[in-house]
């Protein structure tokens, strides 16, 4: 199948995921493809993914309500400044955005992080001959995240393609709580770095889509024009 | 071919292209592709791709200027901060920035919600935030990955046409620097760079460096909880 006809037909964002557990060695041989596929600035690979499997329950829930939080922050504070004139009251077991829903309640989940890289054999080298390899300093992981950034969408679009060629469904999410503080109060001391992006995965129960066509607005949430994306100089 | 094998085997860093020019229908159908089935937070995607064609030699040449520029710069601040040891005289693959047929460099931009979100943002009191320029900053990660997102897949899209594609992120982010160069045509924040093209030598053909330039361990990165 061309790689367009696959995104076209079996990526769709899911709303809830069947109980149904993919085996575990789907994950890790599409974890392990798009780790080997994807290239990196200097080999550093400065983010980690973090697999939260079938049994980290309690853990996605903690997750989840950072998700809520962020929710809530982001609009109290834009009413705060002006730029919004009402918040949707999030608040867990209040008010929960039902599209965030899969980051608690799948298969598993991924959340990737920065962290600091060692450069490798060449490299170091490098490093000798006036070189400076940002990757590996804790001060520089805020000054380098739109580059890091840039990396794990490439990581995860490379993910996305092996699970869904497994025949799993996926949904990203990037609302959530970035510092490592927000998530170890959480009780997720395992996080030692801040996260990036999220992904969930497994066999979808439904689609998002499924919403919109019911609600007869599926012609309401389009995309930009390409001609808004796309600028030939 | 499946995606795996079409990466182990197409995808390589260029570090010449040969002479010929892709036909720009094959662009345009790529860059339709990938526009395409990217998906976007609130399908905002608040970023826009530049496309620099094989006449835009003058700006090209502008933009690997600023590419070793940064390059050196980010080296002498590494070297005052005693993380660098000594700084370089620039970097010979960065000669892909200049010398390509296509070069598409990233930028980020103001997204206007769409009617299903104006609704959402009136009655819901949701909060666009990809439609403030006072947000552009705090919102760069997110956007950097849905840029990350549609190299991606535009990689794959030019990959199946038999182009080779090259990435470079070592570029001042600043649009001033962009303006005093000449590039005025450029108002926000450039995030990625991907040129392409036909190979005609990769980087990897050096054996001596490809045995030494590894990334890290699969352990390193992935961590199962």
């Amino acid at each position: 199948m061309k790689h367009f006809d696959l995104l076209e037909q079996k990526r769709k964002h899911v709303k809830f995921y069947k109980e149904d557990i993919p085996p575990k060695e789907k994950i890790e041989r599409a974890l392990y493809k798009a780790w080997k596929t994807s290239p990196s600035k200097n080999n550093a690979m400065p983010y980690q993914a973090l697999v939260w499997g079938p049994d980290k329950v309690k853990e996605k829930a903690a997750i989840h309500g950072l998700v809520v939080k962020c929710h809530a922050d982001v609009e109290d504070e834009a009413v705060r400044q002006g730029e919004a004139t009402k918040t949707q009251g999030a608040k867990v077991g209040v008010y929960e955005n039902p599209y965030y829903k899969h980051v608690k309640e799948n298969p598993y989940l991924i959340t990737v992080h920065s962290r600091p890289a060692q450069p490798n054999v060449f490299y170091q080298k490098q490093v000798e001959t006036g070189h400076f390899f940002d990757q590996a300093y804790e001060s520089y992981i805020e000054k380098i995240i739109d580059s890091v950034a840039v990396e794990v969408g490439i990581f995860i679009a490379n993910l996305t393609n092996y699970l869904l060629e497994e025949g799993l469904d996926i949904s990203y999410n990037s609302c959530f709580k970035r510092t490592t503080d927000d998530w170890h109060k959480a009780g997720l001391n395992m996080v030692d770095y801040r996260p990036i992006v999220m992904i969930s995965c497994g066999y979808a129960k439904r689609y998002r889509r499924e919403d919109l066509i019911d609600e007869k607005t599926e012609h309401e949430d389009v995309k930009p024009e390409m001609k808004e994306i796309i600028k030939w100089i | 071919m499946n995606t795996f094998d079409l990466l182990e085997t197409k995808r390589k860093q260029v570090f010449k292209y040969s002479d010929e020019i892709p036909s720009n229908v094959i662009i345009e159908d790529a860059l339709y592709k990938t526009w395409k089935t990217t998906p976007s937070k609130n399908n905002a995607m608040a970023y826009e791709v530049v496309v620099w064609g094989p006449d835009k030699k003058s700006e090209k040449q502008i933009i690997y200027n600023l590419t070793q520029k940064s390059c050196i710069e980010t080296e002498k601040i590494g070297l005052k901060e005693g993380l660098a040891e000594s700084v370089s005289t620039g970097n010979k693959y960065f000669e892909h920035v200049r010398n390509n047929p296509y070069l598409f460099t990233f930028h980020q931009r103001l997204a206007t919600p769409n009617e299903y979100h104006k609704e959402s943002i009136e009655k819901k009191g949701m909060f666009f935030e990809q439609a403030h320029e006072s947000h552009m900053d705090l919102i760069i990660d997110s956007v950097a990955v849905e840029v990350g997102l549609f190299a991606q897949i535009l990689t794959n899209n030019l990959l199946e046409e038999g182009l080779d594609v090259s990435y470079n992120s070592c570029f001042t982010r600043e649009v001033k620097y962009w303006h005093n160069w000449g590039l005025t045509n450029i108002k926000t924040r450039p995030i990625l760079m991907l040129s392409c093209g036909y190979g005609e030598i990769y980087r990897r053909i050096d054996g001596a460096d490809h045995k030494k330039n590894l990334k890290p361990e699969h352990q390193d990165i992935i961590t199962w909880v």
